[in-house]
């Protein structure tokens, strides 16, 4: 996995409800996601285009977690935010 | 040793918005 992750798509709108929960509206396809905490966390991460390394860093400040777990929980993250065409495929917008 | 138990980062399936409204 490389260090760079690509930032979200502009049409990705994120609103904060409280801080255990965000959610996520596509403007295109009018569809809305909900995220829950630690995905809030890594989503910040990647609208203020933190490495993949920062962020990790980010998620074992806060939590009770080892940096291999925090990376791992990461990648799948963003592999389905990729899926759900909410990050392009690859780095840069 | 103060950190929050950790939880698996989730993103939802998606909504339509015109379903919701």
């Amino acid at each position: 996995m490389s260090e760079s992750i690509p930032s979200p798509h502009e049409h990705i709108v994120f609103t904060e409800f409280d801080d255990t929960e965000g959610v996520l509206v596509d403007l295109n396809s009018k569809r809305y996601y909900t995220l829950n905490e630690t995905a809030m966390i890594i989503w910040r991460g990647l609208e203020r285009k933190r490495t993949r390394t920062e962020i990790i860093r980010d998620i074992t400040d806060a939590y009770d977690v080892t940096p291999e777990h925090a990376a791992q929980s990461l990648d799948k993250l963003v592999a389905t935010l990729r899926a759900r065409k909410l990050l392009p495929a690859d780095g840069g917008q | 040793a103060d950190k929050k138990p950790f939880v698996e980062p989730v993103v939802s399936v998606p909504v339509d918005v015109l379903e919701a409204t």
